[in-house]
């Protein structure tokens, strides 16, 4: 399975909200990273059908998507950030559902439901009205259903949001098992999903991608250094100030930053290695740090 | 199917659309208790009743005179009216006397009725007309029938063009006489209460199928139907077929059960009788069945446009409320506009004539086509079935090309 995107663009009037990507995909895991409003979601949306770019062609094993029509989309899965669904259906019926709308055949759909409850984990909840479910339920519900035609593609935006650690960790398990056979593209604003999981990391800023590779590659691209270092209470927000700041811990005897600089912030500075959350911050400045009390886990 | 089964559980499932069925349920039951209670019977002791025991007193009472209405019936309705009236209790000033003697012409009610008019103005209905003619007059209603419209036509009151003139009265000479007569008050009920109930009929299923489309929106689902294999093509017939049936299938169960619960209860009589015994004037030469059957047609065609219009907007504008709001407009809005716009040319064009096919039947509403002559009801029926016939591709267009922020 082969993806291809040659200079995809959308455009919301005078907003561009995806600028000329060209990218290739084949079978693994790809974690695209940016903040609110890079255009993570419209290019997912693109890659789902359901958005026409304004210039540029998706390509999927040399056909164009959009001609493909009901024959791509039944490669297809799909998590989207909002996760909608009808409150009154119980889990399964939601989930026979969309095995109906998904084109599967009911017996088979049966089957597929009967398998997937328990897989994610929803064995007890299969009667209950989806209104009644917890988020993080809701959530797991919604990956079920990305997976229900046993999707060649599958496209997960933000897919962990709402989920407790542990769900997150189970949920990041499920995604590198699945992986193995298939194309998985993974937006998330939590950095750390992505650094397990990734076999190539994109870095997204104002509809551009502006860095892929590896974790190892992307934390080797930045230029600054990380320096950990000890500073008095009073002074930590002259710090903030100078320095981008990758993290801040008070003690006792005062607040230890995480500095990314080129120069030490401070004679007594101890150098660090660099981590994903790092380059996070490095590549998205203050747009990401401001994000970070909203959206944002470093 | 498994996907039409879906959407129709989805509409369901909703607790507004419980309430909406419950109220139609409620809606039913008062309707049809109104009905019964048109039929009014006064026996000898001139006691009052109505509904199911009314009927089956008066049906007992009016079979006595049922059969073709000749010449020598109609007189002799007349010579038994006057015999009633020089009673002492038409004569008298007591109420209940006079009850008493009224309830000796209950049987002949809708015979006395026919000849009034025949013996009334154009637009006027005379109670006592009966009691100035003799027994031989009263046997020429149906040329008094023909000759009171020919002078209307020639009165200058109207502006029919010569060829509806014409029309009207080729109708009107062709009408099959003498009538044939029965116990029909439960056909009469009917039809006087119908288009009431069609109407809040129709409102209630355009609140049914105004979110079938745009739920998907609101409720966010849309990225994951739209993204789905059959999102784009089947599943959007699939929306389209549940408002279709559910259009349908509400439409014709309800009408069927207060249908059947009036008959029931007053009598399935007189289906065969033309509907001149109840409409005198109508240009319309069929029976009670025929004008049951196209007044239910027309409300279904209403029904159906106030449906796929609040389907289409529901598709268009992603919004259930807006949606929710079209089929008042279509229904209950138009005729106000009617009373802004005096061109009864247009006004009589109007979708909620759909509903309003009792009046259509009642009035001389006229169209010319091409030289040829139509009455409005057999245009406005087929007609809006086109246009509902086109608009679901439309809304099949309109949302399966839908596009999700």
């Amino acid at each position: 399975m082969k993806l291809e995107l040659c200079d995809l663009t959308k455009k919301f009037g005078d907003f561009t909200a995806v600028d000329h990507i060209n990218l290739t995909m084949e079978n693994g895991v790809y974690g695209l990273l940016g903040v609110n409003g890079a255009g993570k979601t419209t290019l997912m949306r693109m890659l789902c059908t359901l958005l026409t770019p304004t210039s540029g062609r998706v390509f999927c094993d040399g056909k164009d998507i959009f001609q493909m029509g009901g024959e791509y989309r039944k490669l297809l899965g799909y998590l989207p950030q909002d996760f909608g669904f009808y409150p009154e259906f119980s889990v399964k019926d939601y989930l026979l559902y969309i095995a109906a709308i998904k084109g599967l055949r009911p017996a088979f759909a049966k089957q597929r439901v009967r398998a997937l409850i328990p897989q994610v984990g929803l064995a007890k909840a299969a009667n209950k009205k989806m209104r009644k479910l917890s988020g993080g339920m809701k959530r797991r519900v919604g990956i079920a259903q990305a997976m229900l035609n046993d999707p060649k593609i599958l496209i997960l935006d933000e897919p962990t949001a709402g989920l407790d650690p542990s769900e997150r960790i189970r949920f990041r398990n499920l995604i590198s098992e699945l992986a193995a056979e298939r194309l998985v593209l993974l937006s998330t604003h939590i950095v750390s999903d992505i650094a397990y999981i990734a076999t190539e990391i994109w870095l997204m800023k104002d509809g551009k991608l502006m860095h892929r590779g590896t974790a190892d590659e992307i934390v080797g691209s930045m230029d600054e250094a990380v320096w950990e270092c000890l500073v008095p209470k009073e002074a930590a927000a002259d710090f903030a100030g100078k320095y981008k700041i990758s993290n801040m811990r008070t003690d006792a005897n005062g607040v230890v930053l995480r500095i990314i600089s080129q120069e030490r912030p401070t004679p007594d500075a101890r150098r660090q290695e660099a981590s994903l959350e790092d380059v996070f911050l490095y590549y998205f400045g203050k747009k990401a740090g401001r994000a970070g009390n909203e959206d944002v886990t470093i | 199917m498994k996907m039409l089964r879906f959407e129709i559980k989805k509409v369901f499932s909703k607790s507004r659309n419980k309430i909406a069925l419950l109220v139609l349920v409620l809606l039913l039951i008062a309707t049809s208790i109104l009905t019964m209670s048109r039929v009014e019977y006064i026996d000898t002791d001139g006691n009052r009743t109505s509904g199911i025991t009314a009927a089956r007193e008066l049906r007992s009472e009016k079979d006595e005179w049922a059969g073709y209405l000749t010449e020598d019936v109609l007189a002799e309705v007349a010579a038994e009216n006057e015999r009633i009236n020089q009673s002492q209790g038409v004569q008298s000033a007591d109420t209940e006397q006079e009850d008493r003697a009224y309830a000796q012409k209950q049987g002949m009610s809708d015979i006395i009725n026919l000849i009034n008019s025949a013996f009334s103005e154009w637009r006027d209905y005379n109670y006592y007309a009966i009691d100035n003619i003799s027994a031989e007059e009263a046997g020429t209603v149906y040329e008094k029938r023909i000759d009171a419209l020919k002078d209307y036509l020639d009165s200058g009151e109207e502006t029919f063009t010569e060829a509806q003139r014409e029309f009207l009265v080729q109708r009107y000479e062709n009408l099959q006489t003498p009538f044939y007569y029965e116990y029909m008050d439960g056909w009469s009920a009917l039809l006087q209460n119908i288009s009431t109930f069609l109407l809040m009929l129709a409102l209630v299923i355009g609140f049914l199928v105004s979110g079938i489309f745009s739920e998907e929106f609101q409720t966010k689902a849309d990225s994951i139907f739209f993204s789905a294999k059959l999102g784009r093509n089947q599943a959007v017939w699939s929306k389209i077929g549940a408002g279709f049936l559910i259009t349908t299938v509400f439409y014709l169960v309800f009408v069927l059960l207060y249908t059947g619960i009036v008959l029931f209860a007053l009598g399935f009589d007189g289906a065969d009788c033309p509907i001149q015994l109840d409409l005198w004037r109508s240009s319309y030469n069929i029976t009670f069945l025929q004008g049951y059957l196209l007044i239910v047609c027309g409300g279904y065609i209403g029904t159906l446009l106030a449906a796929t219009v609040s389907m289409l907007v529901s598709a268009a504008l992603r919004s259930t409320t807006v949606a929710v709001i079209v089929p008042f407009i279509i229904l209950c809005a138009f005729p106000f506009l009617s009373r802004i716009i005096t061109l009864p040319q247009i006004c009589a064009f109007f979708p909620d004539q759909l509903l309003e096919v009792y009046i259509g039947i009642k009035e001389f509403g006229l169209a010319e086509l091409c030289g040829k002559v139509m009455s409005t009801v057999t245009v406005i029926i087929p007609v809006y079935a086109v246009v509902c016939l086109v608009l679901l591709p439309a809304l099949y267009f309109v949302y399966h090309k839908a596009e999700t922020r």
